[in-house]
């Protein structure tokens, strides 16, 4: 048998030929497209699994800010130094009223006195845990400033980023903190507490 | 003449508070801050109580008893010791350790101008009874 030839018609105005150039250029074309639809899928395929990374790392990174509920544990600590500065100042105040209310022609004053003032010390013994308390937030604190400062690596937020975020009343609520006790600055330091109670 | 106190506290304030106690219950008191200036203390003056801190910096005082012991023998000693926030089985288990390693007094903080007074009753006696026990052993 012989192969088949391909029919054709007599075409005067030739729109037959130019018709199968058409296609000829078509198919050459649609053959381009396949090869840049391919390039651009694989590569936005490349595209979502870097994002797809970005947020399961971002995730692992959120989940370890609050390893084993210390952020309920720092409320915890923050409840009980309230509690614990509360009831000491309570204390101490009252002592001081009592003091106050003295009779200066008592006989047993100094003693009186005296009791009121130890006291008062007693009451001060809650600044030791108090101190491990806080350290253990301000640890949790550090722990907290790295993983944020690792997330916002990941997800690419600069710190001029996160300033421009911030609206009008929150740029103004971080102005006021900034107005708060400086580090080192003129308050009380530690040595001048002791000689009050030297 | 009145008893002499070793306090053994790294932290100043509490070294304070704790040393105004045993000053109203008539003791003189003599603070130091770790155990060099302890044993430094002990061998240039004798004391009738050591007050011992078990967790100084990240040392454990217990471990020590020993040397304070061969430093101050027969002196009673008590011992102080906080919970610790990090580790809040920390406090009973110095405790513990404490009682087994037989020291006299045993001081939980936070504790108060009673505890102290107690303390210091007992130390009167403890040296009463061995300053008869002495005079005793003379006379026979």
């Amino acid at each position: 048998m012989s192969p088949r030839t391909p029919l054709r018609r007599p075409d005067p105005d030739g729109d037959l030929s130019r018709l199968m150039d058409l296609m000829q250029h078509s198919e050459t074309l649609v053959g381009l497209l396949h090869s840049f639809y391919l390039k651009l899928d694989t590569r936005r395929s490349q595209d979502f699994q870097a994002i797809a990374d970005s947020i399961a790392q971002a995730r692992a990174e959120i989940s370890d800010l609050n390893p084993n509920g210390a952020f309920s544990n720092a409320g915890a600590e923050l409840a009980a130094i309230t509690q614990d500065t509360e009831s000491a100042t309570n204390t101490i105040m009252t002592a001081a009223e009592t003091v106050m209310g003295l009779n200066a022609a008592d006989p047993q004053l100094a003693g009186r006195i005296t009791d009121e003032v130890m006291k008062m010390f007693e009451a001060c013994a809650f600044q030791d845990i108090t101190g491990q308390r806080i350290s253990k937030i301000v640890r949790l604190l550090n722990q907290i400033e790295a993983r944020v400062a690792d997330l916002a690596a990941v997800v690419g937020i600069g710190e001029e980023v996160a300033a421009a975020d911030l609206t009008a009343a929150e740029i103004r609520a971080q102005n006021l903190l900034l107005n708060g006790p400086a580090l080192d600055g003129p308050e009380t330091n530690q040595a001048d507490i002791d000689a009050l109670f030297a | 003449m009145a008893r002499q106190v070793l306090i053994l506290e790294d932290s100043r304030t509490q070294a304070i508070i704790i040393s105004k106690m045993f000053q109203r219950a008539g003791y003189e008191a003599v603070c130091v801050t770790d155990m060099p200036e302890a044993l430094a203390q002990l061998s240039a003056q004798k004391f009738d109580l050591l007050v011992l801190d078990v967790f100084i910096e990240s040392h454990n005082t217990l471990d020590d008893l020993d040397i304070y012991r061969e430093h101050a023998p027969d002196v009673p000693i008590a011992i102080m010791t906080a919970g610790q926030v990090n580790n809040p089985d920390a406090g009973a288990t110095a405790l513990n350790k404490a009682r087994r390693a037989r020291v006299k007094f045993l001081l939980p903080k936070p504790f108060y101008f009673d505890d102290v007074k107690q303390v210091c009753g007992d130390v009167d006696a403890y040296w009463a009874q061995t300053e008869n026990a002495d005079a005793a052993a003379v006379a026979e």
